[in-house]
């Protein structure tokens, strides 16, 4: 995994991104993260489709070091919502997600995140992450 | 319905270690505990987490009333209205309030001490997918 120290001490700080973290390997200054994902992330069995749930994490997890290492952050912050369209099944292969951090307010930041399989073009999944960045 | 039953084997559900409450009538519950490996940076159940066990739940809501037909997210919006308690287990309640031959339509909510003091809410709509040619 190639990550910047920020981002590598955000995915430390939770034993769940620390769990996906050992399928994600990041490139282009965080701008692109790839998702190797094992038989455990599959939430069809028949057609070996990806558990919608297991890939939220991930764009989750992308857009939320994406944004701390915008703010120089070593913490993840905090989700609010987030809105998510899946476009297409996403199969037992290599998933590709370009997080776009599109706002930062005093308060709240927002990520759009898509995700591609196959083709960069292919896009399979894009969601909407509102994050809370105000100290608390 | 006999919850053990009722929902096929799922690899991300078995890695999380999700449990079925209740399942029938449109309605399911599901419950997580929490494990260090679950968890975001202050203990509590992670968010990513908490979208797979909704995403999930609402699944068992239409699987319930569909009769076998498998089923795909087209999209889910889930409102993180307070965190969670740290290292507690959390609960996620889905109704299928519409079905029809194509779509399905779901509310869900998760809590962790009080149904009444929801952390999450959600809302989601489903493709029923044709039977898989054999």
């Amino acid at each position: 995994m190639t990550l910047d120290p920020h981002s590598a001490a955000c995915m430390m700080t939770s034993g769940f991104s620390a769990k996906l973290g050992g399928m994600i390997d990041v490139a282009e200054a965080g701008a692109m993260w790839t998702l190797s994902p094992t038989p455990e992330l599959i939430g069809n069995p028949i057609v070996q489709a990806l558990h919608g749930g297991a890939v939220t994490a991930f764009l989750e997890l992308a857009s939320g070091i994406e944004l701390a290492r915008r703010l120089e952050r070593d913490d993840l912050p905090r989700l609010v919502s987030v809105n998510i369209q899946f476009l297409a099944s996403m199969r037992l292969d290599q998933l590709i997600a370009f997080p776009r951090v599109i706002r930062v307010g005093r308060r709240v930041a927002v990520v759009h995140t898509k995700a591609s399989q196959g083709h960069p073009a292919t896009v399979v999944c894009a969601a909407q992450f509102e994050f809370f960045i105000a100290p608390s | 319905m006999d919850p053990e039953h009722a929902m096929p084997a799922i690899p991300w559900s078995e890695e999380l270690g999700l449990e079925t409450l209740s399942l029938g009538d449109g309605l399911c519950s599901m419950r997580l505990s929490c494990r260090p490996d679950l968890t975001d940076g202050g203990g509590a159940i992670a968010a990513g987490v908490v979208a797979s066990l909704i995403d999930h739940a609402c699944g068992g809501a239409i699987m319930s009333r569909s009769q076998g037909l498998s089923i795909s997210t087209l999209n889910l919006k889930i409102d993180h209205v307070r965190a969670p308690i740290a290292t507690c287990a959390v609960t996620a309640w889905a109704h299928c309030y519409k079905l029809s031959e194509t779509m399905a339509f779901v509310r869900a909510e998760a809590w962790d001490r009080e149904p009444a003091d929801i952390f999450a809410a959600a809302q989601g709509v489903f493709a029923m997918n044709r039977p898989v040619a054999r």
